[in-house]
């Protein structure tokens, strides 16, 4: 009698595709993907049991703990959180400079996303230059806040520093420099001969399955569907952000995706500098009790802090959703069932910008 | 075939559950198939795996805005396409029985002692 699972073929935990620990086993016929399983457990940090009973001034710090890529989201989520829950005012300088880190924090997490992809299809060349233009925008983000990662900018009532007009002007040098090198990448990616065969209609994720699972951020806009929590916001809308989709759901449409994101996020950046007026970055105000879900948007989708503080500002109970809670899942069990070739199983996960860190908080 | 690099993920799913926003979605679950936390917990360790179990909150809500009639009374679309406890081919066959006269009551029990 034939078989119908020949090999239960594990991936990972460690693999030289995986920039962190995780393990996907498949069940395979012949080359054929039949189903994947995925066991979590490598790095839990158990970020939200530590935060319980602690004050915001500690949670704070802890929560960019969670991610090292997407540190300044986490950081912008958890604080908008708490002004949410204390009716704290923004001033508009300090909103401006939150969106440009914001940006550039996309910015980073959009190449660094593309460059694991590259790598993962094996091609090295490209993968390179993704890297060395992620620095540029490190770079940009170091000389805002002073650090590359965890930098803390973010605080209830504004931002920790002002941004000085020559900063300003190296961000906006970093924003040329980004786009005119991406013109040539990009090219590069869309006119593989060799990419297209690794890339196009691979993985697909149709609309309706994107739905059915809850993914979020450019992998559930490369399906064509309509999601992001800077819709949201009016200041976003006043600087120019529209809503980017693709339709074909494949491995290339979500590469193409970050792509076109990458020169949006530089527009936003042009744009909110051009805005900034002189005036306070920070406001007063004092934490008080009360249970929120904030949603903001992080590289990756939507990113749901849900915390109930008590009048002293300590943290009763808080969750997390991260998006790679639901773009892993999907890549998982929906991108990879039925996947024509075991060899596809990386290129279609990394496709879908995986952060273990943020999965496992 | 047993591996003997197998891992028992059972405490670890388990603590998966105990988090805030799946335990609310386990809750909602119990609920509506009239099980208790316990035991939903345990159908739930037994048939998914840790990813699903971790992403338990936005499968559901997308189930519940996705289900109507027939379908939503016996927890088809949560149980079938949100979490893989059942195939589509059973979870069609659940609603022709109802179709075809049975209570949804004696047809939701039928569920549970497959889900058992």
């Amino acid at each position: 009698m034939k078989k119908v699972v020949d090999v239960s073929l594990p991936v990972g935990p460690v693999h030289p595709c995986f920039k962190e620990p995780l393990r996907i086993k498949c069940e395979t016929a012949g080359e054929r993907v039949l189903r994947t399983e995925v066991e979590l457990g490598y790095v839990k940090k158990g970020i939200e049991k530590i935060m319980v009973g602690r004050p915001w001034q500690e949670t704070m710090f802890l929560a960019e703990r969670v991610c090292g890529i997407c540190s300044v989201v986490h950081n912008t989520a958890i604080v908008g959180a708490l002004e949410e829950i204390s009716g704290i005012e923004v001033p508009r300088r300090a909103q401006l400079l939150r969106i440009i880190l914001n940006e550039l924090d996309r910015m980073q997490s959009h190449l660094l996303a593309n460059y694991s992809y590259c790598y993962t299809i094996e091609h090295e060349t490209l993968a390179m230059y993704l890297l060395n233009l992620r620095e540029t925008a490190m770079d940009a983000i170091e000389k805002m806040t002073g650090t590359r990662i965890m930098s803390a900018y973010v605080v209830p009532g504004g931002v920790r520093e002002d941004v000085s007009d020559a900063v300003l002007s190296d961000i906006i040098s970093a924003m040329d420099k980004i786009e005119r090198e991406l013109n040539r990448y990009v090219k590069m990616f869309e006119t593989g001969r060799l990419i297209a065969l690794r890339s196009k209609g691979i993985g697909i994720l149709s609309v309706e399955d994107a739905k059915a699972s809850g993914v979020v951020g450019p992998t559930a806009r490369a399906s064509g569907m309509e999601c992001d929590a800077r819709a949201n916001d009016p200041l976003y809308v006043e600087l120019g952000w529209h809503m980017i989709t693709r339709t074909e759901g494949d491995n290339f449409a979500r590469i193409m995706l970050r792509f076109d994101e990458l020169y949006q996020s530089a527009s936003l950046v042009r744009n909110a500098v051009a805005k900034l007026e002189a005036g306070p970055i920070r406001l007063g105000g004092k934490v008080t009790a009360g249970h929120v879900k904030h949603t903001i948007e992080a590289p990756r989708g939507d990113l749901t802090y849900d915390i109930a503080v008590d009048e002293n500002g300590e943290v009763i109970s808080v969750a997390i959703q991260t998006p790679s809670v639901m773009n892993v899942e999907t890549a998982a069990h929906v991108m990879m069932k039925d996947l024509a070739s075991a060899a596809d199983v990386t290129s279609v996960f990394i496709s879908a910008d995986p952060c273990i860190a943020c999965a496992e908080r | 075939m047993d591996l003997v690099y197998e891992r028992d993920l059972r405490s670890m799913k388990l603590l998966i559950l105990k988090g805030t926003r799946q335990d609310e979605a386990v809750l909602s679950l119990a609920n509506r198939l009239g099980l208790s936390r316990q035991q939903m917990r345990k159908i739930l360790i037994a048939g998914c795996d840790m990813m699903t179990l971790e992403n338990i909150g936005p499968r559901l809500e997308a189930a519940d805005a996705a289900a109507a009639g027939t379908a939503d009374a016996l927890s088809i679309p949560h149980l079938t396409t949100a979490l893989g406890l059942l195939t589509d081919a059973e979870g069609a066959a659940f609603l022709a029985r109802v179709e075809s006269g049975e209570s949804v009551e004696s047809v939701k029990k039928a569920i549970l002692e497959v889900l058992a």
